[in-house]
């Protein structure tokens, strides 16, 4: 059957500026746990299972890989990793998601070749942003509460943690 | 109040009383309890499962955008084998006929091919089916026969290939019985031939024309962030179970981006869109520069992914008629493409705007109306070959030869004298040799009345790639040709069509008619060869009929690929319309299938010429000259 040629189709592979930078992020969420023997094995694996999803364009690809640095992160965490690489590793992790599954999402619907840097630019800047103040404010709760809290005031905020998930989520039931 | 609501209420109070106990511990009656926190966080691990497993049922959205850049393709006619054999001329094979099985059909197939094509005896032809004699090929002929199986049919049967490669070297050995080949690029995978039709998955069908039928405006969530949620979740559950701060404090980065997930508005898009062109009237061929600007109307949109509406008969050949933006307010984008243009009119569609938040994780869709329409006719290039017109004279004065003696070029008859012949028609030489007066005849050169007849129904938009053009516009490209070479050879032409008796220009001639027909063949909606008319007009035969003039004959472009057309042209020839058919040949080779289409419509045409109606088989490639060149078959 004669089909379309390759060339005539558009090329719908993830945009070259958010894969790039969702594989730095990938490798600094790598650097951060890099002393970690688990933690580093898994994060790791996450890259290269990113950059397969990136190249092949697959967004479950994309989300396992994201899924394998978050849990590369919370490995190394757990070996006793520091507070500051856990959170910076976990801002890598999601940075790597959300900007990965834009260059999926902006190659599906514009394409390769189209010119898209600036808007890449900028979601890239906002979400690098989001994470940075959220480490920041993290580290700074982090240091500020020292010695040993409570446990009645630790279960109280987990508890209202579950509870502000599920709102979220009740708010978007699909979601 | 809703349940989310109250979750809210009661989630952000038991956050302060925490933060309160935080400070001051002991301030508010909360359970102090080590066992009831692990429990919490086994908890939390199960609704991050519940979560993730749900995340992967529902997947992220976005908005599909279609192919803009890409003609649309013409349906390839017998990609679908249970297609080809529905109404397959000889056979009683309908539509959704579920009683008989697919073997059953291709016995009826191939003895109808045996009977309509090598004349055998339709008992005979049966016989021969049932035997296992009218093929060489073993497989196709024993898949056919109705003897048992063997043993080691039955045991390949059980693994369903064999049904499936049997059945493939049947159609294949039935299209064979026409002298259909196996085309050069037919790789003989047994996969080829499937009874659903596999092209829209890999063509563009539906795709390039998804635009029509979308809302101006549609908002949704992309659920990018979904997953994060789930990561909040388990980093809590971890850490409770873990006891481990680090693991705890790494979800705060996951609410961060929940949060701002949550926070960032979908915002108002207000925009508007225009397109210029470097020609609005250009040329068949000209390669035209559309160029596109969209301005912000409203706020800060800092990401929007731009696809321009390119007509779906139009291919992009340089540049990309999509684009990516950020606009600030005020701020406009101009991008531009070139497009090659084809005859006809085109329209272009409404830009189509996605517009996601700055976050991701909302997204709009609109269409920026931006009306523009081309319109392309070709400059008349009359071909140099004569038509074969079948003989019908009018009482006008042309060129075409009749069987009557009297002024004229070629040499007819000599007979006696009659007072009052022209002294220029007196044979001198018989005169000087016998003294016998005698006055030489020529053949009467007459005009005929012709229409050329395009076929548009639904059935006639097929084509034999899904790059090529279909048959309707090969029919179109050529009447455009014929249209001229008949007014300059004196015939008096009209314009009809196939399928609907509304379009319809009655036979004439002259100079304001010679545009009137050109441009009709050009723009007219009905003849547009990119959108299939979908007005399925009913009794258009008979109100054709009405305004056709008597002593008319047709020229009739269609690629003939089902048994309907065969009954009107052969009910026109009744009615005393001479018809020649010149048939572009839409199909192909390339599946078992699409030979026994090829094969199907090699017999459709058998029988159009065994009513004596001549038939042009237009292969594609071939340019028309080449076609009028060899002499009409006629069987």
């Amino acid at each position: 059957m004669t089909q379309w040629e390759p060339s005539d189709r558009i090329d719908r592979s993830p945009t070259y500026v958010s894969s790039a930078l969702a594989l730095a992020a990938g490798v600094l969420t790598v650097t951060v746990t890099a002393d970690l023997a688990t933690g580093l094995v898994t994060c790791v694996a996450g890259v290269v299972v990113l950059a397969v999803g990136l190249t092949v364009g697959r967004q479950w690809v994309v989300t396992a890989a994201s899924a394998l640095l978050v849990v590369g992160v919370l490995l190394a965490a757990a070996e006793g990793a520091a507070v500051v690489a856990a959170l910076i590793g976990m801002m890598g992790a999601l940075l790597a998601f959300d900007l990965a599954s834009t260059a999926v999402d902006l190659g599906e619907q514009l394409g390769r070749e189209t010119a898209t840097a600036r808007v890449e630019l900028l979601h890239a800047g906002a979400s690098t942003l989001v994470g940075l103040v959220t480490v920041v404010v993290a580290f700074a709760v982090n240091q500020s509460v020292t010695g040993d809290q409570p446990v009645s005031a630790v279960l109280g905020l987990v508890i209202a943690v579950l509870l502000l998930v599920a709102a979220l989520r009740r708010a978007d039931p699909v979601a | 109040m809703n349940l989310r609501q109250i979750l809210i209420a009661v989630g952000v109070g038991l956050f302060g009383l925490s933060v309160l106990e935080f400070l001051q511990p002991g301030a508010v009656p909360l359970p102090d309890s080590d066992i009831l926190l692990t429990g919490l966080g086994g908890l939390a691990l199960l609704y991050t499962l519940s979560v993730a497993l749900n995340r992967r049922r529902q997947g992220l959205d976005r908005v599909e955008t279609p192919d803009v850049e890409l003609t649309r393709a013409p349906d390839v006619p017998g990609t679908d084998l249970a297609e080809t054999l529905e109404g397959f001329p000889g056979t009683g094979i309908t539509d959704g006929d579920e009683s008989r099985s697919v073997r059953h059909e291709l016995g009826e197939v191939a003895a109808a091919v045996l009977t309509g094509y090598k004349g055998v005896d339709p008992d005979e032809a049966s016989k021969q089916v049932a035997a296992g004699t009218w093929t060489d090929d073993e497989t196709a002929a024993s898949f056919l026969a109705e003897d048992e199986l063997t043993v080691s049919q039955r045991i390949r049967a059980l693994f369903g290939r064999y049904r499936r490669h049997a059945r493939n070297r049947t159609v294949t050995a039935i299209a064979g019985l026409t002298g259909v080949e196996t085309g050069e690029d037919g790789d003989e995978s047994d996969d080829e031939v499937t009874l659903h039709d596999e092209i829209d998955e890999t063509g563009t069908v539906g795709r390039t024309r998804g635009a029509d039928d979308r809302s101006p405006r549609t908002e949704r969530q992309t659920h990018h962030w979904t997953g994060v949620s789930a990561v909040v979740l388990l980093c809590v559950g971890l850490g409770l179970l873990l006891s481990e701060q680090a693991v705890l404090l790494a979800g705060v980065v996951a609410v961060g981006y929940a949060a701002y997930a949550r926070a960032t508005p979908q915002g108002t898009v207000e925009l508007s869109a225009s397109r210029s062109l470097s020609d609005t009237d250009p040329e068949p061929g000209d390669e035209l520069s559309v160029t596109v600007t969209v301005t912000n109307n409203g706020g800060f949109c800092p990401d929007l992914r731009l696809v321009d509406g390119v007509p779906g008969s139009l291919a992009v050949t340089d540049g990309s008629p999509r684009r990516g933006a950020t606009l600030r307010a005020g701020e406009s984008i101009t991008f531009s493409y070139s497009v090659t243009a084809r005859p006809g009119t085109h329209e272009f569609g409404p830009v189509l705007v996605v517009a996601r938040n700055l976050a991701n994780s909302g997204e709009q869709e609109l269409l920026v109306d931006a009306a523009t329409t081309i319109t392309a006719v070709p400059a008349p290039r009359p071909v140099r070959e004569s038509i074969p017109l079948r003989q019908q004279p009018t009482q006008y004065a042309g060129r075409a030869p009749t069987d009557t003696g009297g002024e004229g070029v070629e040499f007819h008859t000599v007979r006696e004298y009659h007072p009052g012949d022209s002294m220029s028609r007196i044979d001198w030489n018989r005169r000087a040799r016998t003294g016998e007066l005698t006055t030489v005849e020529f053949r009467r050169e007459r005009a005929t009345r012709v229409v050329l007849m395009v076929d548009v129904r639904p059935e006639a938009y097929v084509g034999h790639s899904p790059g090529a053009a279909n048959a309707v516009e090969r029919s179109i490209d050529a009447a455009q040709r014929l249209f001229p070479t008949l007014l300059d050879e004196g015939h008096l032409v009209g314009i009809g069509t196939f399928g609907t008796a509304e379009t319809f220009l009655p036979p004439d001639t002259g100079t304001s008619h010679r545009q009137r027909g050109r441009d009709l063949l050009a723009t007219d909606p009905v003849l547009n060869a990119d959108v299939e008319s979908d007005s399925h007009e009913r009794y258009w035969l008979s109100r054709l009929r009405q305004q056709l003039p008597a002593n008319t004959q047709l020229l009739v472009f269609s690629p003939v690929v089902d048994a309907r057309v065969v009954r009107i042209l052969r009910r026109l020839e009744a009615y005393d319309y001479p018809t020649t058919v010149i048939s572009p040949d839409p199909t192909t080779t390339a599946t078992p299938s699409c030979r026994l289409m090829r094969a199907r419509r090699r017999l459709l045409l058998t029988e159009l010429r065994q009513t004596g109606i001549p038939v042009f088989d237009w292969a594609p490639e071939t340019p028309i000259e080449e076609i009028l060149k060899q002499e009409a078959r006629t069987v």
